[in-house]
């Protein structure tokens, strides 16, 4: 299962809606930027090749998921065997901010993780294009509140990025992927293989909606 | 209503026999829908043998619909709308709705071809009452023969092969490409005028036969409209008709204006109530002292769950239906606001969620399209008695303007700015909206509370039903490790409305309205079976990667009313089929 070739990363976009989480991983992948995406529903998917540390191929498959609270449960189906969690928020929306750190133990209860202490966690504030008459007040003392106080003092990366204007939007997943990275291979050195899990729990259930009938 | 419950356990009781009969678990469902599918259609002519164990999908829709075109003029099913003929009333009697008729009935074959003409008959019969005694006559000998003799009496048809178009679907012809006689042109001039003529008949006959249902003199037959309706309704006939189907509009003529006028009566106070947040925001920065006079209260009364869910149905409002220019007016955006937060305060357990936006639509835009219709006849002066009452008034300024309006015969809701409309008129296009939306939701409303537990369920179900339709699609998605949640989620959440476009969206639903219980439950399984399944030969082929991509996006841009209603016939016969049988199960 994990000899595959190519390396697969998985990424999950976590954070409040509206913060342009969908915007962010279609500028990363498409380099594009508009006004028209709908609403996200569950989550959307997208995958891009890039190579990492000079010369190691992957492929990210990032899932971009839906901000409203509602879809929290749906979680399992889509954190399970992620390599990076990105939490974003939203530099005009304090709001969103605050929440950070229930999107990350969310996260880490849903996702099932080996290592939740050292699990590869990066911060994004989009939407640094706005007007500064638009944005947090005293944003950095704020984050590091956020940073220190609720998400247990651990120093994720933080990246400020405008998906609108492809600023600081590359980097933030290049380093994304490297975190990624290092997580698979610390998976693969636990011979941790999450998708055979997986689809034991599938058969299962095959089994049970068969197996009723006794005619 | 008792009698047509006694009669679908008969038809469920027949169902079970059959599985029961074949394996019990579906096993053979194949075989078995192929022997149906042989009974409806089995004079493909000059098709191969091995032809008919194609795909169940092409030989149970695309094939029969595409042969019935060649076949004759008097076709059924023309250019993606099936109206219903002489078929249609043979099944009225039996109290069956006239359902994927292009499936089991061929009733141009039957003229063609006398000697098939009985076993057609008896087939509609079986379908009712005993429908299982056929399909146990039927095997390979007898359907050989059919074909045969079908062949022998038409050979002109004989070597017409489908050709292939698009690898998308293999099975599927299009309809520009009919297999017209070229030896004759003659022939072919006749021909292609005669289905023109047929078709425009149909139109007509199909208008005509709404038209009496709904302006019958006594109470309108709800049963009636559904059978008629299922199939598709008129444009112009379609608001009055949802208002009827969702039992929001009474089906007795002389309760019609009373209950609409309390019904819009209690949105407007009900807007009145929730009116303590602002729902005219974005107005406000034009117009600040109408709109505070006229919607907002200072905004400290509003409790902070308000606010959220306010705020969450402002930011979708903005990003609903992106790409068609109704929908970045301010008017429309102010009243779906006020629709969805008023429906969000009034169904606490699961307040507003995302996705509700998108089905708020057709209802808003079936509602503005049809209060410009009225406009549009009213000046030409017809069709006054198929008006939804009480939504032209002589009063109404705003509305004289638009009469005037040399434009009006070409406005169209798509582009119309309902800015234009009064005060009077919108109150009215929202409260008819929020009615319909609210009964639509009541049917689904376990979708949305807490967890979500109805999308779960028909996320599972639709699992359950891929295993026994395509259980080699099943197994192909488990060995990827796709999930159905990762994928079907947003097709039970938003109703397929993020597949496939407004205007088809719009078709299914006269369908789901005509279902009882209304199919926006557990039919649109069926439907998101028969979805999933159009595409099953190329899933099988991807990996995992490619398969949540290509169902991230899939290919229905270039989609047809005729491609909708093959998928909805389809989902109707296995709805037919599984329905009890999952029961059994249980």
């Amino acid at each position: 299962m994990s000899s595959r070739k190519k390396t697969l990363l998985k990424v999950i976009i976590l954070g409040d809606s509206g913060v342009g989480k969908t915007s962010l991983m279609q500028q990363f992948v498409n380099n594009k930027f508009s006004h028209q995406y709908k609403a996200t529903i569950g989550a959307d998917f997208l995958t891009k090749e890039i190579t990492v540390d000079n010369n190691k191929q992957v492929t990210l498959q990032i899932w971009d998921t839906a901000g409203q609270e509602r879809f929290q449960s749906l979680g399992v189906a889509f954190y399970r065997g992620a390599d990076c969690c990105v939490l974003c928020y939203d530099v005009t929306n304090e709001k969103s901010l605050n929440n950070l750190a229930s999107w990350k133990d969310e996260f880490l209860i849903q996702s099932n993780v080996l290592n939740p202490q050292d699990f590869p966690f990066i911060i994004i504030g989009n939407k640094i294009d706005a007007d500064d008459s638009k944005k947090i007040p005293s944003l950095q003392k704020k984050l590091n509140n956020v940073t220190n106080n609720q998400l247990g003092g651990l120093s994720y990366p933080v990246f400020e990025t405008s998906a609108k204007e492809s600023i600081n939007v590359e980097s933030a997943f290049e380093v994304i992927a490297k975190m990624a990275l290092q997580q698979e291979e610390l998976n693969e050195a636990n011979g941790n293989d999450v998708n055979d899990d997986y689809n034991d729990a599938i058969n299962i259930h095959l089994e049970t909606d068969n197996s009723g009938c006794a005619c | 209503m008792g009698k047509k419950k006694q009669e679908m356990s008969q038809v469920y009781g027949s169902n079970e026999f059959i599985f029961g009969e074949r394996g019990g678990r579906g096993k053979h469902l194949s075989s078995f829908l192929k022997n149906l599918s042989l009974t409806g259609s089995s004079t493909r002519s000059g098709e191969a043998e091995d032809d008919v164990n194609r795909n169940i999908y092409g030989e149970l829709s695309y094939g029969p619909a595409q042969s019935m075109q060649r076949r004759s003029s008097s076709s059924v099913r023309l250019s993606g709308r099936s109206v219903s003929g002489p078929v249609g009333s043979s099944y009225a009697h039996m109290g069956v709705p006239e359902k994927n008729l292009s499936l089991y009935s061929n009733q141009s074959i039957a003229n063609s071809n006398p000697s098939l003409k009985k076993s057609t008959k008896l087939k509609y019969k079986d379908l009712d009452d005993d429908w299982d005694a056929d399909l146990e006559k039927v095997d390979e000998a007898p359907v050989a023969k059919t074909t045969k003799s079908f062949s022998n009496s038409n050979p002109r048809y004989d070597n017409q092969m489908p050709v292939m178009v698009d690898s998308l679907y293999p099975d599927l012809i299009p309809v520009s490409q009919p297999a017209l006689p070229d030896k004759d042109s003659m022939d072919y001039e006749d021909l292609k005028m005669k289905m023109e003529v047929s078709r425009l008949n149909q139109l007509n006959s199909k208008y005509m036969k709404f038209h009496k249902v709904l302006t019958s003199d006594a109470n309108i037959d709800l049963t009636e409209l559904r059978k008629l309706s299922w199939n598709g309704i008129p444009q112009e006939l379609r608001a009055l008709s949802w208002q009827l189907l969702l039992g929001y509009l009474p089906t007795n003529h002389s309760r019609q204006q009373s209950t609409l006028k309390r019904k819009r009566q209690e949105y407007a106070e009900g807007i009145n109530t929730v009116s303590n947040i602002d729902l005219d925001e974005d107005a406000a920065n034009a117009n600040a002292e109408a709109s505070r006079s006229e919607l907002s209260l200072p905004s400290t009364t509003s409790s902070n769950r308000d606010k959220q869910i306010y705020h969450q149905i402002k930011i979708d409002v903005k990003r609903t239906n992106p790409t068609i220019k109704l929908y970045g007016y301010p008017a429309t955006q102010r009243s779906l606001r006020k629709v969805l937060f008023l429906w969000a305060i009034r169904h606490p357990a699961s307040g507003y969620v995302q996705g509700i936006n998108d089905l708020v639509t057709p209802f808003y835009q079936i509602f503005l399209q049809n209060y410009l219709w009225q406009l549009q006849k009213k000046r030409t002066g017809e069709g006054e008695e198929l008006f939804i009452p009480n939504l032209l008034d002589d009063n109404d300024e705003c509305e004289k303007a638009i009469l005037d309006d040399p434009q009006l015969a070409r406005l169209s809701a798509d582009t119309f700015d309902p800015g234009r409309l009064s005060s009077r008129a919108t109150l009215i296009i929202e409260a008819d909206t929020y009615w319909c939306l609210s009964r639509l939701l009541d049917n689904i409303t376990d979708n949305y509370i807490h967890e979500q537990p109805g999308i779960i369920r028909q996320v599972g179900d639709l699992r359950n039903l891929i295993s026994k339709i395509d259980v080699e699609l099943l197994q192909h998605f488990d060995s990827e490790g796709i999930e159905f949640l990762q994928f079907s989620f947003r097709w039970m959440n938003c109703l397929l409305m993020r597949e496939i476009s407004i205007p088809l969206i719009i078709r299914m639903w006269d369908t789901y309205l005509s279902e009882t219980p209304l199919g926006f439950n557990s039919f649109h399984v069926y439907v998101c079976a028969a979805f999933l399944i159009k595409f099953s030969n190329e899933l099988k082929h991807k990996e995992f990667q490619e398969i949540i991509l290509f169902l991230q996006n899939p290919p229905t841009s270039g989609w047809t009313e005729r491609d909708v209603e093959l998928m909805l016939s389809e989902a109707f016969i296995w709805h037919s089929l599984y329905k009890n049988a999952s029961a059994h199960l249980r």
